[in-house]
């Protein structure tokens, strides 16, 4: 007996705890579902979570680590390839809108165009000369297309101006300088629609207005009276709207009042027009 | 003294982070199907290496570890992990546990002993329906998942141990 003992003797502690694990387990059996976890257990619980909450901690620093640093160069990348993306769609967009802005306009030009009795060939404004001793503009209808010096160009709002050839200022094959109303330079004969007295519009040099002149002395101009063309100089058709009165000015030493007039044409906003080539032949 | 300190740190300290790994990193991913157990390995490794009393204590706790967050009474892992030493104890002296052809085998017997008899223990002292666990497919991938993982802690323990220039018991009284 002793010599088992002396053999097994090492075995002893395992032994033991094998035997009390074993009664341990039959005591949980015994005690079933009622038992709540010992406080041993809970501190191995916490024990055993303390990596746990350690890895929670490092991989949510990782994880801040890389939405600031790391995503934020990849979004960065990104963020740059979508401006320049939006910057793409922003500039077809405006094209598309620009388009659709052209083909309204040429719609109502066109429109216009069908109404008048005359001859008109329509063109694209393709540059300006808004220096302070002109006020002209470009446009992209030439001696090829039938463009003669004198003639008058005008667009749905009313008078633009007319064709000249100068040093300088020449017609070419395919463009052609416009001499606009606002040009100090600029003369043309019209009438007061309402009273249908004749003046002379002329050129300030200032785009938004016009210099009424040689009215008649007894003449009872009322602001917002209509200037249209008179027909009287052969270059500009008769009928067409060139501004209305904005500020009637008198003076005694004047013999007529002047009127200032203010252009039924933006001429900031003017993008093509039509060159009146003669009239329509009924 | 201090050999023994040291021991005791690596075991509960891997022990603390092997139950981590199993059940906060490899459960989700396996979802309940496999339970991978890397417990099992260390306690074969302490009945290979360590002295009686100290590898048994080192069991001891380490089964309790994994029983207090097992999800089931501490009771049954405690039982079967300080069966499965015991066990390995007392098969230590049939294996030669140098060869690694042998430290598989070993490891296989070990993990099938333990996968079975814990699941016996659970049928018997918690709910009969654990038997039919048993009889499951996945029971014997386990097993064989098992059996390779404790192979793998055989090494590292070896390496740390070698790592602090101490030769492991058994191969101290194999030379012998």
């Amino acid at each position: 007996m002793s010599s088992i003992f002396s053999r097994f003797r090492h075995l002893l502690v395992p032994l033991i705890l094998w035997l009390f694990s074993l009664i341990l387990l039959s005591v949980q059996s015994y005690q079933g579902a009622k038992q709540s976890p010992s406080i041993f257990s809970r501190v191995v619980m916490e024990l055993a979570g303390a990596p746990a909450r350690a890895y929670s901690y490092l991989s949510s620093k990782a994880r801040q680590l890389w939405k600031r640093y790391f995503y934020l160069v990849g979004l960065e990348e990104k963020n740059l390839l979508l401006q320049k993306k939006l910057a793409m769609l922003e500039m077809e967009n405006q094209m598309l809108r620009e388009q659709a802005l052209e083909n309204l306009r040429l719609k109502r030009l066109l429109e216009f165009k069908n109404h008048l009795d005359l001859q008109t060939i329509p063109a694209k404004i393709i540059g300006w000369d808004f220096s302070r001793f002109a006020k002209t503009l470009l446009i992209d209808k030439g001696k090829k297309d039938g463009i003669k010096k004198g003639q008058a160009v005008i667009c749905p709002q009313g008078l633009v101006g007319q064709i000249i050839d100068e040093p300088g200022r020449s017609i070419s094959l395919s463009q052609a300088p416009v001499l606009l109303i606002t040009d100090p330079t600029s003369r043309v004969s019209v009438i007061v629609q309402r009273t249908r007295d004749r003046a002379i519009i002329q050129g300030t040099g200032k785009t938004d207005q016009l210099l009424l002149k040689y009215l008649p002395p007894e003449i009872k101009l009322e602001k917002g009276d209509r200037i249209i063309t008179s027909g009287l100089s052969q270059i500009f058709p008769p009928g067409i709207l060139v501004g209305t009165i904005e500020k009637i000015e008198t003076n005694p030493f004047w013999v007529s009042p002047r009127g200032l007039v203010k252009p039924s044409v933006d001429f900031q906003h003017l993008e093509e027009v039509l060159v009146v080539v003669g009239e329509n032949q009924l | 003294m201090r050999k023994k300190l040291r021991d005791w740190f690596l075991v509960i300290l891997f022990a603390l982070l092997a139950i981590f790994f199993q059940f906060r990193l490899l459960a989700p991913i396996l979802k309940d199907k496999l339970e991978i157990n890397l417990i099992l390995g260390l306690i074969i490794w302490l009945g290979f290496f360590k002295k009686e009393t100290e590898g048994a204590l080192m069991s001891f706790i380490i089964s309790y570890f994994l029983g207090a967050v097992s999800g089931i009474w501490s009771g049954v892992y405690l039982f079967s992990g300080m069966s499965l030493y015991l066990f390995a104890r007392l098969l230590r002296t049939r294996f030669s546990p140098l060869k690694i052809g042998a430290q598989l085998l070993f490891s296989w017997a070990l993990a099938g002993f333990y996968q079975i008899f814990t699941l016996i223990c659970a049928g018997i002292f918690v709910k009969k329906e654990y038997f039919s666990e048993i009889s499951s497919g996945f029971l014997f991938l386990e097993i064989f998942l098992n059996g390779l993982f404790a192979v793998l802690v055989f090494y590292l323990f070896n390496q740390i141990e070698g790592f602090f220039d101490q030769i492991p018991e058994a191969l101290e009284t194999k030379k012998v």
